[in-house]
């Protein structure tokens, strides 16, 4: 018997080795980019998301934003969330504020053709008209007669915005908005060659191939799903700057993957996009937090998911019920550590106009909504509630449609919700938990009571959270209709004096806070971890989130 | 000529499966509630505009004769949501590293569950059996993304012996590898041993063994040629899905295999990736169950098909 067991191990040892034999071979035709070579100038940094495309108007995620930035160059750069000078070496804006105009820099793309400002407006013309990809139009409208030739309604020839001569640029603004200038650096409005898109169609942008870039780095390589790989650009204005050589950004699905990579120095730079992270890291020299902007809301639907829920939703006194029945502060500190308590509309961190930070002057924490539960109130509007409303207890009220979107932590947190206004109210609510795409369609077009919604800024000024609460926009489909507030909003980009806007944006966020159907809950907070050895990482609200252009060793 | 004409008729009936699925996985896909396009800061008639662009504002068996007849010319498509790729594009540069996980799986699986099985028979209630059984209970019941996040962690992280994520190595190779076939692993020891133990005691092998054959012969000759049906039953749809990509086990070794984007286009309700995965996944199972049927004649003379 021992004889068969050493000839089987005999058998087994050959078989593994021609497994070997075997796979070895064709593990030399599926080596990419060497890992090994982690030297002293290559970086490679993990993203959790693929960047979407390099087509500036397609997407405009934190990850796009990143990748966005290494090959493309705009006319202002922001570094550190400072504004610096881009492919504009410098730029004026007239005494009323409406006209901006750009001097570029004897720059290239990296095919060898000239930055011309025609490029500029080409791109602009482009991103207002196009058929294809117009989540990111709205974005310019600042520009003159943007949003007209965004609907059809005025000729491209019409848009604020033209090439004076080939390197001068003039825009001219519907208004003088203040935010200009982060508006100018952020990755929406980023050039394109416009004369390859009629090369490549809607591929513009999608591999390394079918893309032309002006930025500090070349996009060389693009594996879907898996790498891009970016080299030093050495026709880079600011060449000398750049000390990198190789800049890879590889798609790391998996927190724990992710973690484990930088644990073992595979990677020197971790966004911890789950908050579950934190706690790990939170005590690393190398670890930080930066403002991130996001805002988390619950939504009523004033439309309701039927006539009798409308009536309910509707309700001021209900809103306020299931609003005081939570506790943020410890909804926050048990599921979110990193994430704040919020009751606002305008998160605190955002520059206001007077070169400090919103919060520094207009607070309204714990005044409309609390940072704590107060049982007692919340059973105070509820009884309220349901004397105008003609119920006997909030029992006799018709169960809400209540949805979020999927995942297992916002089933907790739903949960979470959905118990405390049963306990406190009485008040029942279904939860629906709905995949991405199918949640975006309900939000904006299907039947609800309730939603478990957020918001993200879009550049460096209050606006940006109030200007979605126009009703005649895209997003506000609540059926929640401030006219006081579309007159005020309207008024206060009208403003000279930054102060005077300010204030009336304050108002405007206090009529949000009593009329509108919102309850803040808390506001997200970015954090992540730097290995001490790379330095000069800029990290921004604004602009590509991590920008690696002036990153190095030590 | 029985073998070719079997061969044939198996052909002709996946051809016919595979259109039922086409169609039946198209209509379903936009049966799912949701759009693909939209999104937090869509505005509603920029979202018209992009739906006429794709074609997803005509009538749906308008879109669906479309649909077959590029799919007739091969063609699968582009995805909404990986911006400008086609989906044969997307297949071709993904599939060559489940494939090459895949057969490493299957062949570390095959060699060393055979070997387990067979050894665990001959030495029936001993150590060796013992370790098989634990090695069959573990690979079954630890679901593969925990095991590949403990070899990770316990082999990258802690002992460092290999590098804990990509593939772009040998090296990069092991780990998932071993994560991946030890399920396959288990249960194919199993089976061999069961199967083994069946035929140990038979009429043929004491036969044989009177015979004066050697052991080697008696064991690959005569027990593990019967021994091995079973197995190959199991065989075919297993490898079909470990070869196609396995979301798990690509996740947690960031390996850009088909595998996430199963997921990815489900989630992102990627119409034409769901569509043309489908079509993939289903076609090579089919091929699989037909390579199987037709090993299985090869092995099985009583099956009649080869004189």
């Amino acid at each position: 018997m021992k004889k068969i067991v050493s000839a089987m191990l005999a058998v087994a040892m050959s078989l593994t080795l021609l497994a070997g034999c075997g796979t070895k071979t064709t593990s030399g035709s599926s080596a990419a980019g060497s890992s090994a070579d982690a030297s002293g100038n290559t970086l490679k940094v993990a993203l959790k998301t693929e960047p979407i495309s390099m087509d500036p108007h397609v997407g405009n995620d934190s990850n796009t934003s990143t990748a966005l930035s290494l090959a493309l160059e705009g006319l202002l750069n922001v570094v550190n969330g400072e504004v610096q000078p881009g492919m504009a070496e410098k730029y004026e804006v007239s005494d009323d504020g409406l006209v901006y105009t750009f001097h570029l820099r004897d720059a290239k793309w990296q095919d060898g053709k000239a930055v011309t400002a025609q490029d500029f407006v080409d791109t602009y013309v482009r991103m207002l008209t196009r058929q294809d990809a117009m989540d990111l139009a709205y974005l310019i409208f600042p520009i003159k007669n943007a949003a007209a030739v965004n609907e059809g309604t005025k000729d491209a020839a019409e848009l604020g915005c033209r090439a004076v001569d080939e390197k001068t640029l003039e825009i001219t603004l519907e208004a003088a908005y203040p935010f200009m200038v982060t508006l100018f650096a952020s990755s929406a409005m980023l050039p394109m060659r416009c004369d390859l898109v009629e090369k490549f169609g809607t591929a513009y942008g999608s591999e390394a191939d079918k893309f032309v870039g002006n930025g500090p780095y070349i996009l060389k390589k693009w594996s879907h799903s898996d790498r891009m790989e970016f080299e030093k650009n050495p026709d880079y204005w600011n060449a000398q700057a750049i000390k990198l050589e190789k800049i890879t950004l590889l798609l790391v699905s998996d927190d724990n993957t992710m973690k484990n990579m930088y644990d073992t120095g595979e990677i020197y730079f971790m966004d911890l996009t789950d908050p579950a992270m934190v706690p790990s890291y939170e005590k690393d020299p190398n670890f930080s937090y930066y403002v991130s902007g996001g805002v988390t809301f619950i939504v009523l639907s004033h439309k309701g998911s039927s006539a009798e829920t409308a009536k309910i939703t509707s309700n001021r006194n209900f809103l306020m019920a299931l609003s005081s029945s939570i506790d943020r502060e410890a909804l926050v500190k048990a599921m979110f550590p990193t994430y704040q308590p919020f009751t606002g509309v305008i998160n605190p961190g955002i520059a206001d106009g007077m070169g400090g930070k919103w919060g520094d002057n207009y607070d309204v924490t714990d005044q409309y909504h609390k940072l704590k539960a107060d049982p007692e109130a919340a059973k105070k509007y509820i009884a309220a509630a349901c004397k105008e409303l003609g119920y006997a207890s909030p029992a006799d009220m018709p169960a809400f449609d209540f949805f979020t979107t999927s995942g297992e932590q916002q089933r907790t947190l739903c949960e979470y919700f959905q118990n405390t206004w049963l306990e406190t109210l009485g008040i029942k609510a279904n939860l629906r938990q709905l995949e991405f795409a199918q949640y975006y369609e309900n939000l904006y077009g299907a039947p609800y009571d309730i939603a478990r919604t957020g918001w993200g800024p879009d550049y460096d000024d209050p606006f940006t959270y109030l200007d979605m609460w126009d009703s005649r926009g895209g997003w506000n489909k609540t059926g929640w209709v401030g006219e006081n507030y579309y007159t005020l909003i309207t008024k206060a980009n009208q403003q000279k004096d930054p102060k005077a806007r300010d204030d009336m944006f304050f108002e405007a966020e206090k009529i949000l806070l009593t009329e509108a159907p919102i309850i803040p809950l808390y506001m997200s907070r970015g954090a992540c971890v730097v290995n001490p050895a790379l330095k000069n990482v800029s990290i921004n609200t604004f602009g590509a989130r991590f920008d690696f252009r002036y990153a190095s060793f030590s | 000529m029985k073998l070719l004409k079997f061969i044939l008729k198996r052909v002709v009936v996946s051809v016919i499966m595979i259109f039922c699925l086409v169609t039946i996985s198209f209509f379903l896909v936009k049966l799912i509630p949701g759009s693909p396009f939209t999104s937090e800061k869509m505005q509603a008639g920029n979202k018209a505009a992009i739906y006429a662009y794709y074609g997803l504002d005509k009538p749906v068996y308008e879109q669906y004769f479309t649909y077959m007849k590029n799919l007739l010319h091969g063609d699968l498509g582009t995805s909404y949501k990986i911006r400008g790729v086609t989906v044969n594009e997307i297949i071709r540069t993904a599939f060559p590293y489940s494939l090459d996980l895949g057969m490493r799986a299957v062949a570390f699986a095959l060699t060393m569950g055979l070997l387990l099985g067979i050894v665990a028979a001959y030495q029936r209630g001993k150590a060796m059996d013992t370790f098989t059984m634990i090695v069959a209970i573990i690979g079954t019941s630890v679901p593969s993304f925990i095991m590949g996040f403990f070899v990770q962690y316990l082999f990258a992280v802690k002992l460092k012996w290999f590098p804990p994520a990509e593939y772009t190595s040998f090296a990069h190779t092991v780990l998932p590898t071993f994560a991946l076939g030890l399920g396959m692993l288990a249960t194919i020891a199993k089976y061999t041993r069961t199967s083994m133990l069946e035929v140990i005691s038979s009429d043929y092998v004491k036969t044989a063994d009177a015979k004066g054959l050697s052991k080697f012969r008696i064991i690959v000759g005569h027990q593990l040629r019967n021994a091995l049906m079973p197995i190959i039953t199991l065989l075919g749809p297993m490898i079909a899905s470990v070869i196609t990509g396995t979301f798990v086990v690509e996740n947690v070794f960031a390996i850009p295999g088909l595998g996430r984007h199963y997921v990815t286009s489900v989630q992102g309700l990627d119409y034409t990736l769901i569509t043309g995965l489908t079509i993939f996944f289903a076609a090579f199972l089919v091929l699989m169950n037909l390579l199987v049927d037709i090993v299985y004649a090869l092995i099985d003379p009583r099956i009649g098909l080869v004189e």
